[in-house]
């Protein structure tokens, strides 16, 4: 059983660049994988090639049959249409309408009191959560994080990873995310997977070795800090 | 204060322009009150003449958005026809159109028709360019965004691409309308005939007669028009995007 598989991936850029080259990886079901790694290693496009953005030049990457959904770096919202259209949306383009679910996602974000307001009326962190109201709506089963944290302030960014957990242990959807952050990767995945390239390569794997559920005090417990000096080792 | 500038210099250049007239003949150059008295005595003309300028510019404009935002759409889908002809719409905002005038005088004879194309004309390009550029203006995450979801390229058209073109879309229409005004014009001092009365029509023909002060009021009621359709698509900016456009 798996979430995605990545099986002898190998890809190159129309300019005959490679980004990858034999690359094998899973992501279990249920669990958070981070991606961390140099910027410019190929991270990012490693999860495009997951969303099926981008199709491989040999291998494959396997998805069971379900949705997933994608949230970028920045909110993505579409600024004419309302929070509860923006959330909408993915629904809206296979012809469903259930303004029920979209309630739902809206309050587990805590964002239901706003449903009506255009995006431009909130602030950084309400946008950045109402994206993620948008990834929730179609109940995926796998979701992948593209640096979905990493434009918020640091306050902002620690109450969204809290709100985040939590959801993501009442749905049990799959993560698979990137980040530069080796804070927030080792907080919020089961393991993170350091990367070197290009061409991108996996140079190890990590177990976290924290407690679920992950409470902020975690953050500052001396296994933390060890696991976290051992992760800047390998960066 | 900054909001009263505009008066200001308005009122600025009517004193110059009154003052001024004091040392000209008025054939020369008739003051702002000989043009007041010679538009109010010629009222019925001028509004009559506005009236079908104005319709000849908003035919043009509709023309033009029909080509212009219709051409865009099918360069967004067929890359190729882009190519094959973006140069040539180029090339005919090149063209002057006191230069085409006459020969559509000659294809099409004498009458509104020719006013109604060169509005068109002067107009296509920039709604087409600001078309092509507004189509094309979403980022790779918002069209990724739908692609995830298997949108269709026509749902990428609706729900994406044409309310993010509306700004750029807009931009080019408050530069069109006034083309629009300026084309149907032109087209009008090469073209009419005098029925139905035009402004174009009237320039030409109280300066032939030495009317300068009837001159001044058709070229007055010109700019009028041009800043009335200026205004209206400044009131459609506000309606449609407003609320959205700016902030972010």
């Amino acid at each position: 059983m798996y979430a995605v598989r990545f099986q002898d991936l190998s890809f190159t850029w129309p300019n005959g660049e490679a980004l990858c080259s034999g690359l094998d990886m899973v992501v279990q079901p249920g669990e958070i994988l981070a991606l961390v790694g140099p910027s410019g290693c190929g991270k990012s496009t490693l999860l495009r090639l997951a969303a099926g953005l981008l199709a491989p030049s040999s291998g494959s990457v396997e998805r069971p049959k379900g949705e997933q959904a994608f949230v970028f770096q920045k909110p993505t919202l579409l600024p004419w249409r309302t929070l509860q259209e923006n959330v909408a949306l993915p629904l809206e383009l296979v012809g469903r309408s259930d303004p029920a679910a979209v309630i739902e996602v809206l309050e587990l974000v805590g964002l239901a009191e706003h449903a009506t307001k255009l995006p431009v009326t909130l602030s950084g962190g309400m946008q950045m959560r109402a994206s993620l109201a948008r990834a929730l709506v179609t109940q995926p089963e796998l979701v992948l994080l593209d640096e979905a944290f990493s434009a918020l302030d640091g306050l902002t960014r620690r109450r969204l990873h809290l709100a985040f957990l939590e959801i993501w242990r009442a749905k049990g959807f799959s993560v698979l995310m990137v980040t530069h952050d080796l804070d927030e990767a080792l907080w919020l995945a089961d393991r993170v997977v350091v990367l070197e390239g290009p061409p991108v390569r996996l140079k190890q794997v990590v177990q976290v070795e924290l407690d679920r559920p992950r409470a902020r005090e975690q953050l500052h417990t001396p296994a933390f800090g060890a696991q976290l000096q051992g992760l800047e080792r390998l960066l | 204060m900054s909001r009263a500038l505009p008066f200001l210099v308005a009122l600025l250049v009517l004193l110059a322009w009154w003052a001024l007239s004091l040392t000209q003949p008025e054939i020369l150059l008739p003051g702002p009150m000989q043009v007041l008295e010679a538009g109010w005595t010629g009222r019925v003309r001028l509004g009559t003449g506005l009236l079908n300028t104005a319709l000849s510019s908003l035919g043009g404009l509709a023309i033009a958005s029909g080509i212009g935002l219709g051409g865009a759409t099918l360069f967004l889908r067929f890359s190729w026809l882009e190519r094959a002809f973006y140069p040539y719409a180029l090339f005919m905002q090149t063209v002057p159109i006191i230069a085409i005038a006459p020969v559509l005088v000659v294809w099409l004879g004498y009458g509104a028709s020719v006013a109604l194309c060169t509005a068109a004309i002067v107009c296509f390009f920039p709604i087409l360019s600001s078309a092509n550029a507004g189509l094309s203006s979403p980022s790779r995450s918002e069209v990724e965004l739908l692609q995830l979801y298997g949108a269709s390229w026509t749902q990428t058209l609706i729900k994406l691409r044409l309310p993010r073109a509306l700004p750029t879309v807009l931009a080019g229409y408050r530069s069109a309308v006034g083309l629009s005004v300026i084309g149907a014009i032109v087209g009008e001092f090469v073209g009419a005939t005098g029925d139905p009365v035009s402004l174009g029509y009237l320039v030409i023909s109280s300066s032939r007669s030495a009317d300068t002060a009837t001159t001044f009021a058709a070229v007055c009621a010109s700019a009028v028009l041009a800043g009335i359709l200026f205004a209206t698509v400044r009131a459609i900016e506000g309606w449609a995007i407003g609320a959205w456009h700016g902030h972010s």
